[in-house]
């Protein structure tokens, strides 16, 4: 069988290399609809005993569980879904006065409830359709005769393949010690991927095409690091992972050894170390890491697949939550970096023939002023309850900038006359991403409070080559003469005018990069939570020599460059 | 009877955790208890049926309480939504 390989989301990262074993969804075949009003009392005595032998289960799984006291309420609240009073006096009624079968009413008050939570566009209510569904699936279980998937037998090595993960397979996985799953379907905020992370299963969703792919038994690298899975692959790449597996084990023996150490160079640099983040749940990574706090904020996720712009307040209730679990430390609010390519449901715009160089970031934002200042009223409110930044993405010239500060300073006299408190002094920065604002980077260190280099775009823009085109890979070049001498000059102007400059894009997580950025002087980072720990164990590998390998090689011989990031530097990034 | 209107005000809205901290509490309660958003109208002791009323952030809900201690639990249901759910 040839190799494929297929790309989801990280649920929990982890490497692993095992043998698949699907997990069938359950499906019910239920033989009778139409029942005599003979059977009645027999139906509903059978409901009845279904409910009770459910909720029996239910409690046993609430005692045995391992994860989280929190995570439990999901679980309690399948208890209160099998006791709703209007979901069993629906479900008895049909079968009394339409006499329909016990099984069949389940299944048709349940897919009534479900319909209806799937036509919700909010993700967070949407999900919760798992619950129900869960809960229908041990109620029909019963009633059909037909057990869940069987979890007997689990091999250490095994691999769950699954359609969707439903709340209490995965409470049931961490009873079986199952080590990892991926699925076809899954989103980050799921009760299922609560459950996961409380329970540090490593998984893999959203990998469309999964489950028709494979076959029990088939070998699976599921690398949750970069979130993707191979199935079935060859001699040449399983030993690779092999190698990639060993290290990682290593890597997170010896991150979790320095957990409670602070990110420092064995020469005594600080480096702070912040976490990007995109959604209000990641936040309790933020004090599990000891992160210093937030240096990326992402805002799209408030606004995509919205059928509506969420006003003010909901942003500001966000906002403020944000800075309240964040506080001792500081949260840089990137404000939305959206093209109107993404938006075209919510505000009519005009067809882009190239949406990357096209009216997005801050040039979207002051072409929609009215949506720019909800915003930033938002923030500034928000500012209020703990220390907040705020920062504008794919900003090119400084005009932007100044018109985005005068905008702020406007929200700032409205908020005043009406009374609203907010921080009078929110740090105001940009995000340098455009080659034109690296090469001024001087004039933005001037008027901005700071700056933070956002690698992705960076590269993508200086060499003219599409991130997502997998055939430009070759040009996508990270470690560029081009790219490396915008970044020295945005670090020294930011340096020359006293303006931290941090790095927030990919390339202050990918560790063969890393030891570079440090000895270039970089000294304030952000990353993503699963990279964070694994980047601090580097930095703390760091030391003055690694700085002179730096300073000492022609940075604009790319020849020099692959030899200092492939050769001196390897010491520092790989055990 | 009595009514109540309130506004949601943690940001989440009534998602799962909140709505079970309502069923809950009115659980307790032996007068029946009516949540509307809306044209729509929900049993606030079922789960199903204060899920399906997706209330969001800034939502305006009107409680209806009727029975022996409706004030009291209309007293116990405005605290909890007042409270942000204790979310914030």
């Amino acid at each position: 069988m040839a190799t494929r390989t297929l790309s989801g989301i990280i649920i929990q990262p982890g490497l692993m290399i095992g043998k698949a074993r699907k997990i069938a969804p359950q499906n019910w075949i239920i033989s009778r609809v139409k029942i005599g009003k003979k059977e009645v009392k027999a139906e509903l005595e059978s409901l009845q005993t279904a409910i009770a032998t459910a909720e029996h289960e239910l409690q046993q799984q609430l005692q045995n569980f391992t994860g989280d006291d929190d995570d439990k309420e999901i679980l309690s609240s399948h208890l209160m879904i099998l006791n709703d009073p209007e979901l069993i006096s629906t479900i008895r009624q049909q079968i009394t006065a339409g006499l329909v079968s016990a099984a069949a009413s389940v299944q048709r008050a349940f897919e009534t409830v479900l319909d209806h939570f799937s036509g919700l566009d909010d993700l967070f209510f949407a999900q919760r359709a798992a619950d129900f569904r869960d809960v229908q699936n041990r109620l029909l279980g019963e009633l059909t005769g037909s057990r869940a998937a069987s979890l007997d037998g689990w091999e250490p090595d095994q691999i769950a393949v699954l359609e969707e993960a439903g709340p209490s397979l995965v409470s049931s996985f961490g009873r079986h010690e199952v080590k990892a799953y991926c699925s076809e379907q899954g989103s980050f905020t799921s009760h299922a991927s609560i459950l996961t992370r409380s329970l540090k299963i490593t998984a893999v969703s959203g990998l469309s095409g999964l489950y028709a792919s494979v076959r029990d038994g088939d070998v699976l690298i599921l690398d949750g690091i970069e979130g993707r899975l191979i199935i079935a692959p060859d001699h040449a790449t399983l030993k690779l992972y092999e190698q990639r597996v060993q290290k990682y084990r290593q890597q997170c023996e010896q991150a979790l050894s320095e957990a409670g150490l602070p990110a420092q160079t064995q020469d005594g640099r600080r480096i702070k170390l912040r976490l990007n983040l995109d959604l209000l749940p990641e936040l309790e990574e933020l004090n599990r890491l000891k992160a210093d706090g937030v240096g990326l904020y992402r805002t799209e996720f408030l606004y995509l697949g919205k059928d509506a712009l969420p006003g003010e307040e909901h942003q500001f209730e966000t906002y403020r939550q944000i800075a309240r679990l964040a506080a001792p430390h500081s949260v840089t609010i990137r404000t939305f970096d959206l093209g109107g390519d993404k938006l075209s449901h919510l505000i009519p715009s005009p067809h882009e023939e190239n949406p990357y160089l096209g009216n997005r970031g801050i040039r979207f934002s002051l072409a929609h002023e009215e949506v720019f200042r909800v915003q930033v009223r938002a923030v500034l409110r928000a500012s209020a309850f703990g220390r907040l930044k705020l920062m504008f993405p794919m900003v090119s010239d400084l005009r932007d900038f100044l018109r985005a500060r005068r905008i702020v300073q406007s929200c700032q006299e409205e908020l005043a006359r009406e009374g609203l408190p907010y921080d009078d002094n929110i740090p105001l920065g940009v995000m340098i991403e455009v080659p034109s604002a690296a090469l001024c980077a001087d004039d933005f260190a001037q008027n901005c409070d700071f700056l933070s280099i956002g690698t992705n775009d960076l590269v993508q823009y200086t060499l003219a080559a599409d991130r997502n085109n997998s055939e430009l890979s070759p040009y996508y070049l990270t470690h560029h003469p081009s790219v490396l001498r915008l970044l020295r000059i945005t670090l020294a102007a930011g340096q020359k005018h006293g303006k931290p400059v941090s790095v927030c894009g990919e390339m202050a997580s990918q560790s063969e990069y890393l030891p570079l950025l440090v000895g270039l002087g970089f000294s304030d980072l952000s990353v993503g939570p699963s990279a964070w720990l694994g980047c601090k164990s580097i930095i703390r590998r760091c030391d003055a020599r690694l700085s002179e390998l730096v300073q000492n090689a022609d940075l604009d011989s790319f020849g020099e460059i692959e030899n200092l990031i492939h050769d001196l530097l390897k010491p520092y990034y790989s055990l | 009877m009595l009514q109540k209107k309130i506004k949601i005000t943690n940001s989440l809205g009534l998602h799962a955790r909140p709505s079970t901290l309502i069923v809950r509490a009115a659980t307790k309660y032996r007068c029946d208890f009516y949540i509307e958003k809306n044209s729509m109208r929900v049993n606030g002791k079922s789960i199903m049926g204060v899920m399906m009323l997706a209330a969001e952030c800034g939502s305006e809900l009107n409680l209806i309480a009727d029975g022996i201690d409706e004030e009291y639990l209309l007293e116990e249901i405005e605290e909890l939504i007042k409270s942000g759910f204790g979310e914030d």
